[in-house]
């Protein structure tokens, strides 16, 4: 079933809509829950919390894009589970793809005023203007937190090049930022 | 830096982005075969399909698909030469400009059997109601905001008001504990429970929406209206659009004369045809306000919409109500802060198919 018919049947109220969606995502949502939580229960209890979130979000919400859509619940729901879970143990921090980016965003001691919203649009400007290979080998990793031999099988790279590639895009685009007027 | 910091900044880049990126390597191409075509991202200056080493390594069967789809696009941009050759029609004051409204249509209920009440005796109208359905762990959705916990189709049985009206077959039907309304209703047949919401009178009557108000939502004058909320649109959730939602952004209106005279138009209007659909573009949006009425008893009336460009209210499930005058487009344009650019409006030269 395309996108556009489960968002309409998510307007009708309409229950296929919830098989459709658990058909189509709950691959794609437990994947990037599992990543983030590292725990079987857990992330299926979050894949049951994502797809019950879309299917209350629609309407009023009426995503252009329902694959990101569920993405974005589904990130959102597994960091807030997973901060929820470790707050007396670790923030969610300590997920090894977030500190490697620690170093290139801005950070808040030196640049507390850094508007977030532009820090993101100028990362998507900077993607947009890489190889597909290198802004989804990007995204793979600190979007869907995908470990390095998971992006290694997915595009049929050693581990070495993926890693390589994701330290040379991380300086480039530190040196983007900083060129950008972001205090890193 | 802060890892919600990070997570924020990571969390808000391009949609399309994250669509591509969902849907990239082997794997989850596998995973989401028809999500595939969803993540076109404009490509970087320079890079072309040659100069990805990734091509070389997809499968066969990616290239039959890109090649089902180039021939898709070509007969796509056939179509779209073909429209530029017909002679456009501005938009005009009437024209649904603004939302497709046979986005969900009745055909479309008929099509996936979307669960519908049978039509009940409300005042001098057949009222048709459709059913709240519940999500994948069973809680109906939207049910906090009328119970302050969402629940389940075995709770609604904690929540039955007095009877609201005859059913057959053995049906009983509720309202909600503690309100007078027929907004939602409660059904209960052989022990097991519903919920629906008000959705029309029968179509031909071509009703007032002032009967509505006074048999289904319980209003009787502006003095039960305590408060107007006006939101944006929610159509446009691309990252463009969010930016422009949140420009927009949520207003409250509680001065008293301005509630009557928005309540005096709500009386003025009458359900109308669904005829002359126009796509106006991403521009038109713009124009659009979603509305929630607050009543004075603590209820929230939420079906309406407001459609600055044609000057009409409307309701999902094709319900659109007749053209206001000049005057009153103009006043809910500047009440609703409603602006945009009418030479970006995109107009066809035909109405868009019903589905």
């Amino acid at each position: 079933m395309d996108d556009a018919k489960i968002i309409e049947l998510c307007f009708a109220r309409n229950e296929e809509a919830v098989r459709a969606l658990e058909e189509k995502y709950e691959g794609l949502a437990n994947s990037i829950a599992y990543n983030i939580l590292q725990n079987r229960e857990d992330a299926e209890e979050c894949v049951n919390d994502t797809l019950n979130a879309v299917w209350n979000a629609i309407p009023p919400a009426q995503p252009t894009n329902l694959t990101a859509f569920v993405a974005g619940v589904a990130r959102n729901q597994s960091l807030k589970r997973l901060s929820h879970l470790t707050s007396k143990k670790r923030s969610a921090g300590t997920l090894v793809p977030l500190e490697e980016l620690a170093e290139i965003l801005p950070d808040e001691r030196f640049a507390p005023d850094a508007d977030d919203g532009e820090v993101s649009r100028l990362i998507s400007s900077f993607l947009r203007a890489q190889t597909a290979d290198v802004r989804n080998v990007f995204l793979r990793r600190y979007y869907f937190f995908d470990s390095v031999a998971e992006i290694a099988k997915r595009f049929s790279f050693t581990e070495s090049k993926v890693k390589n590639l994701l330290f040379r895009t991380r300086n480039k685009l530190k040196d983007y930022l900083t060129k950008e007027g972001i205090t890193i | 830096m802060k890892a919600n910091r990070i997570n924020n900044i990571i969390g808000n880049l391009d949609e399309d982005l994250i669509a591509e990126a969902a849907t990239s390597g082997v794997d989850a191409a596998e995973k989401l075969p028809a999500a595939a075509s969803s993540g076109a991202v404009k490509p970087a200056a320079g890079t072309t399909a040659a100069a990805n080493p990734a091509a070389t390594r997809r499968p066969a069967w990616l290239f039959r698909a890109a090649a089902v789809a180039c021939f898709c696009l070509a007969i796509a941009g056939i179509a779209w030469a073909t429209g530029l050759l017909s002679p456009k029609k501005a938009p005009a004051p009437g024209d649904n400009v603004g939302y497709d409204f046979t986005s969900i249509t009745l055909d479309t209920v008929i099509n996936y059997v979307i669960r519908y009440s049978p039509e009940t005796e409300i005042g001098q109208y057949k009222a048709t109601y459709k059913e709240i359905g519940h999500g994948a762990t069973g809680k109906i959705g939207g049910t906090a905001a009328l119970f302050g916990v969402d629940v389940t189709l075995e709770e609604l049985g904690n929540y039955l008001g007095e009877a609201a009206f005859d059913g057959e077959d053995g049906t009983e039907w509720f309202r909600l504990k503690g309100r007078q309304d027929l907004q939602y209703v409660i059904s209960r047949k052989d022990g097991s429970y519903h919920l629906w919401e008000f959705f029309r009178f029968d179509l031909d009557k071509k009703y007032p929406f002032a009967d509505v108000m006074k048999y289904v939502y319980n209003l009787s004058s502006a003095d039960d209206i305590s408060e107007i909320v006006v939101k944006p649109s929610l159509r446009d959730n691309t990252t463009a659009g969010k930016e422009i939602q949140k420009q927009i952004g949520v207003h409250s209106i509680t001065d008293r004369a301005t509630i009557e005279r928005f309540y005096g138009l709500l009386t003025q209007v009458s359900l109308t045809d669904t005829t002359g659909i126009f796509d106006a573009g991403p521009e038109s949006f713009k124009a659009e306000r979603y509305l929630e009425i607050k009543t004075k008893d603590g209820r929230t009336i939420d079906p309406l919409k407001y459609e600055g460009i044609g000057g009409r209210f409307f309701e999902f499930g094709g319900l659109v109500y007749s053209l206001l005058a000049d005057a009153d487009r103009a006043w809910l344009a500047q009440l609703f802060s409603i602006n945009y650019n009418p030479a970006a409006l995109q107009p066809t030269a035909t109405p868009t198919p019903m589905p």
